[in-house]
């Protein structure tokens, strides 16, 4: 397997890292974080204008039918600023769903428009993003008159405020789950939204007696949240080049400070003490930069192995960024601890970013059991 | 790894292997061929006895006057490889190399790893004090010595390490005399690997104690025969091992012995030191493959789970995230090679690979022993089984993995300042 980049591969990083640099620098948290809209459409327009959403489409519904390979240059390049845009919700997790599951006519209907960034896709399937806390059915569908009704409320759900269309799982009356495609402004559906502690969009999403007809469903009628295993790998591998972006960029901050800041007449950085510490940040990123290098090389060539890299590097990513983030925050010192300095955002990103999609314990138990012990 | 290809019914080996001479020369003909009559040759003239028999890198007859061959089909198996000039393949032909490139070597390698085959010669001789003499030696050294250490008739070790001088190694102060034509020795090495079955030492001395550390130092080849020369083993925590100490008392050595510069030697030694990095990073990124499969077969003996889910979720855990951070570690070390192909400069995630490959090594054995238990307690003796006696013994053996080749903390040192940019 290849682990360094085409020039392709090259120019699509380089433009990325420009695009967020220039469009979506980390400073606009501070304003984002009060306002109704917890992203910027502008920005969004232009991550979909540079291709990003379409990376992991197929081309003949509008896609660039790229991989995850290419898909996690741009998500590393968004990490490092923290950019909060629904780029792994709606190009990767909400696209590889209906990729993977939806019927010809729910992919002809949905594909194109979240290719090119005019619909915005997220899922609603478990409370908080977990997939390794027991379902607590609190979204239940009834059989009524050949459709169905879904009642509930599911909590924390990450980027569905401004989402356009959403993928709910609910429980059936014999207690199987079955995903539906649901339209985020049905009726009956409120989304309220929640204050979350890294500033992103997230509601909770209340079903009121939402009618669902047998062609919203995804996959199979009872089929499980199983199915969503191919998109949710996809996913993980998203969230950990996002992550893995952020804990290189927290490294760099603070690699920058102890540079300049001056104690007892030195830079402190000239203290072994913090060196030490730094290197071994900088291992642990480097460790985790070859995992989602190799976990998006495995997906993308469809390996036998990929489910079991994808929760590899989305664990050791999200540890990698802890680390740095604390690390920082500490080095940083009585700064590190001000709203007025950036390092407190990246510990803040990482309490979000280890849940989504289930915490490092459950990937490490999903290797585990995927390892046959 | 391609594979060998070799025509069908010749991959039986021969037990009265004699060496075949090449019908063209192998620089004119393509890669590909090169590897086809390689193969061929190799299945000629290795011996039956030792196919299968290669299990770690370093395995493989190490030469040298004092430990002859352990059988005759290792002496033969040497014999052939010599004749051809395959002990060092991409050594010149004049001094007993075989003239070819390194990608030769390379493909040489890659069939006798995938026949399991040992390599006919290993040791210092070829890894470290060959090339650098090639690098640094003058003619005179290059005829004297290069030939004997690719027929494997001198065993060699490496002086640098002494009581005063370990990570600060520029410390040393083993002095050299002039006196003469000769030098004068006196002084001591410490660490030195099979000292006391080598022939001869590449040292470091200080031959002059009044200039600044790195600059009165000298790099002098010493035949370990010499009148005043002698070693004692070392033994570790772990029992009995490779190291020894070296004692110098009055030892005359020519001048002539002196590698480069006299008061220049730690360029030589510095270079020397790259080539042992090279080979520990990469002996580290071999052996950290079946760490995994054989904890979780300890578990299933030690919870008594022979198969399913094992019992307990912290043991699950933590060799889930020692088999996470080793196929990382793997890959990074696949990242290393790759960046370095084309003669490339090594990238800047090279440097974490000592640091990280000795501590994974560490944690496994850590992890191992507290997996065994009770059975891990044990020293020698019937009383616990033979595997789980090697297991302690290697778990106490591994804390060295983070203090030979360079400390960890020196490592991490290089890290900061030469990768982070750090004052």
């Amino acid at each position: 397997m290849a682990f360094s980049l085409t020039e392709d591969q090259t120019q699509i990083a380089d433009s990325a890292r420009k695009l967020v640099e220039t469009q979506a620098p980390i400073a606009r948290l501070r304003t984002l974080r009060s306002q109704p809209e917890r992203w910027s459409r502008k920005c969004w327009a232009a991550m979909a204008e540079a291709g990003w959403t379409a990376l992991c489409v197929q081309e003949r519904h509008g896609g660039l039918d790229l991989g995850l390979t290419e898909l996690a240059l741009v998500a590393e390049a968004a990490g490092r600023q923290l950019a909060p845009e629904p780029l792994v919700s709606s190009a990767v997790l909400f696209a590889s769903a209906v990729q993977l599951l939806g019927t010809h006519a729910q992919r002809d209907q949905l594909l194109a428009s979240v290719a090119d960034g005019t619909r915005i896709g997220a899922l609603c399937v478990a409370d908080g993003g977990r997939y390794d806390a027991p379902d607590r059915g609190c979204v239940q569908a009834r059989i009524v008159d050949g459709g169905f009704i879904v009642d509930g409320v599911r909590s924390h759900t990450l980027d569905v405020t401004l989402a356009d269309t959403l993928i709910v799982a609910a429980r059936g009356p014999n207690g199987a789950v079955t995903l539906f495609v649901v339209d985020a402004n049905a009726t009956g559906i409120t989304r309220t939204p929640e204050a979350r502690v890294d500033g992103r969009d997230a509601a909770t999403v209340r079903f009121d007696s939402v009618r669902l007809a047998p062609a919203d469903i995804l996959g199979e009628l009872g089929g499980g949240l199983a199915q969503l295993d191919g998109a949710l790998d996809r996913g993980a591998v998203g969230v950990a080049a996002f992550a893995l972006g952020a804990a290189t960029r927290a490294l760099e901050l603070t690699l920058d400070y102890v540079r300049t800041r001056i104690q007892f007449g030195v830079a402190i950085g000239s203290f072994q003490a913090l060196q030490h510490r730094l290197a071994y940040v900088f291992a642990k990123v480097e460790l985790a930069r070859s995992g989602v290098l190799t976990a998006s090389r495995a997906i993308d060539a469809g390996a036998a192995d990929g489910p079991r890299l994808a929760s590899m590097a989305k664990a050791k990513a999200c540890d990698a960024l802890e680390l740095a983030a604390k690390e920082g925050i500490q080095m940083f010192g009585g700064v590190g601890m001000t709203d007025e300095y950036d390092i407190g955002f990246y510990l803040k990103a990482h309490r979000g970013l280890d849940t989504w999609l289930g915490d490092s314990a459950h990937h490490r138990a999903r290797w585990a059991t995927l390892q046959g012990y | 790894m391609k594979r060998v290809s070799v025509p069908a019914g010749r991959l039986e080996p021969r037990s009265d292997a004699y060496p075949i001479v090449p019908t063209r020369g192998a620089l004119e003909m393509s890669l590909e061929d090169f590897r086809a009559e390689a193969a061929l040759w190799i299945v000629e003239n290795a011996p039956r006895s030792l196919y299968g028999t290669r299990s770690g890198r370093f395995d493989g007859y190490w030469g040298g006057k004092k430990q002859p061959p352990v059988s005759e089909d290792v002496a033969r198996w040497l014999a052939a490889c010599v004749e051809r000039g395959w002990t060092a393949p991409d050594w010149p032909t004049e001094l007993g190399g075989g003239g070819l490139s390194r990608q030769h070597t390379e493909i040489i390698s890659e069939i006798l790893t995938e026949l399991k085959l040992p390599p006919p010669l290993v040791g210092f001789g070829l890894a470290m004090i060959g090339p650098t003499l090639l690098d640094f030696g003058n003619d005179a050294q290059r005829a004297a010595h290069i030939p004997p250490i690719v027929r494997g008739e001198v065993r060699w070790c490496q002086g640098y390490s002494e009581p005063g001088a370990g990570s600060d190694l520029a410390s040393l102060a083993t002095r050299a005399v002039r006196d003469g034509d000769d030098f004068v020795i006196d002084g001591q090495k410490v660490w030195t690997s099979h000292a006391d079955k080598s022939d001869w030492i590449f040292a470091l001395v200080r031959t002059n104690p009044d200039a600044k550390k790195q600059s009165g130092i000298t790099f002098i080849l010493i035949d370990m025969s010499t009148h005043g020369v002698s070693t004692r083993p070392i033994e570790l925590i772990s029992g009995s091992s490779p190291f020894c100490e070296v004692f110098f008392e009055n030892v005359r050595v020519p001048a002539a012995n002196v590698v480069g510069q006299v008061d220049h030697g730690w360029t030589v030694a510095k270079a020397l030191l790259g080539y042992e990095r090279s080979m520990i990073g990469a002996a580290m990124g071999g052996q950290l493959r079946d760490a995994e499969a054989d904890l979780v077969a300890r578990a299933r003996r030690a919870l008594d789970a022979p198969s399913g889910q094992l019992p307990s979720a912290l043991t699950r855990d933590e060799i889930a995230d020692l088999a996470m951070d080793e196929a990382c570690f793997n890959v990074t070390v696949q990242r290393v090679i790759e960046g370095m192909k084309g003669g490339k400069k090594p990238g800047s995630e090279s440097s974490i690979l000592k640091v990280v490959g000795s501590a994974l090594k560490q944690r496994r054995f850590d992890l191992a022993v507290k997996i065994a238990g009770p059975e891990s307690q044990g020293w020698e003796g019937d009383a616990f089984a033979a595997d789980d006696l090697s297991l302690t013994r290697d778990w106490l053996r591994s804390r060295g993995n983070t203090i030979e080749g360079g400390t960890s903390e020196v490592q991490l040192n290089i890290i900061a300042k030469h990768v982070l940019g750090l004052p």
